[in-house]
């Protein structure tokens, strides 16, 4: 069980979110953070996104970051700093579904800071049924962030036909 | 619990900052009005704790459904991801 564990470590990388900054030329300290699945990573201040109201069920968990395995590409985990093991595996909504366009509450857009949906990026949680090891997406809690302010927030659609359990692919 | 009758019309506070206004009754359907800060999330019950379900069951996936999910993704996509990966790990 450790062998893609360890694969994904040594291929891991942190995504920044930094705007205007020079490669290399980072401020702050890194926080060394070790997960199970990842290893250890190092988390910038610009790698950190805030969710001020965490997500529904890891409400307490505030700040993440996402990691992105190069092998699982075009999947990426956003993992909780303060518990990294805690890591959601997320995909740009719209490769779930090439005409996703929830409808957002200002409520949610200005959680995150921005006024309007273009300033922020949609992702949806997947999930492997293990039953029938399809993969899906929740496109009904989608997340947004907001890479400009590096705030986060999971949106919940009440009045929408999206499925929470939208089917990508079997394996 | 606490049990309160309302009319349509009648309110109820909840602290300082949450009123909630019964707008209607019909048949077996009750409209509320609820007036919250924003920082108060309120959510339908039953679609908060299904995808407070689904989040749990992400947040825990086994190895091997990590797996099965590459393989689910190479049978979906050929596409790149849309962040743009800046900042390589640098190795220990």
């Amino acid at each position: 069980m450790s062998a893609p564990a360890e694969r994904l470590a040594s291929t891991c990388a942190v995504v920044s979110f930094a705007t205007g900054g020079e490669p290399g030329g980072r401020d702050g300290v890194p926080r060394m953070l070790e997960s199970r699945r990842f290893g250890w990573l190092e988390v910038y201040p610009d790698q950190v996104l805030l969710f001020p109201h965490g997500l529904l069920g890891f409400e307490e968990l505030r700040e993440f970051c996402i990691v992105a395995p190069e092998a699982l590409q075009p999947l990426t985990f956003l993992v909780a700093c303060d518990v990294p093991d805690v890591a959601f595996p997320i995909l740009p909504a719209h490769s779930c579904l090439a005409d996703y366009s929830p409808q957002l509450s200002m409520d949610a857009l200005e959680t995150v800071g921005a006024v309007g949906v273009g300033e922020v990026k949609l992702l949806a949680i997947c999930a492997v049924a293990s039953d029938t090891m399809t993969l899906h997406a929740n496109l009904r809690g989608p997340i947004l962030i907001n890479p400009t302010t590096r705030r986060g927030y999971q949106a919940v659609l009440h009045e929408s036909a999206y499925s929470l359990r939208h089917l990508l692919g079997a394996a | 619990m606490l049990v309160v009758s309302r009319k349509p019309g009648e309110r109820l506070r909840i602290g300082e900052s949450i009123e909630v206004t019964i707008l209607a009754v019909r048949g077996e359907q009750v409209s509320l009005g609820i007036s919250a800060p924003r920082e108060v999330p309120i959510h339908r019950q039953e679609l908060f704790e299904r995808i407070r379900r689904e989040n749990c069951r992400a947040a825990t996936l086994k190895p091997e459904e990590i797996s099965a999910m590459g393989a689910c993704l190479r049978a979906a996509f050929g596409e790149p991801t849309e962040i743009t990966i800046t900042t390589p790990k640098p190795a220990q």
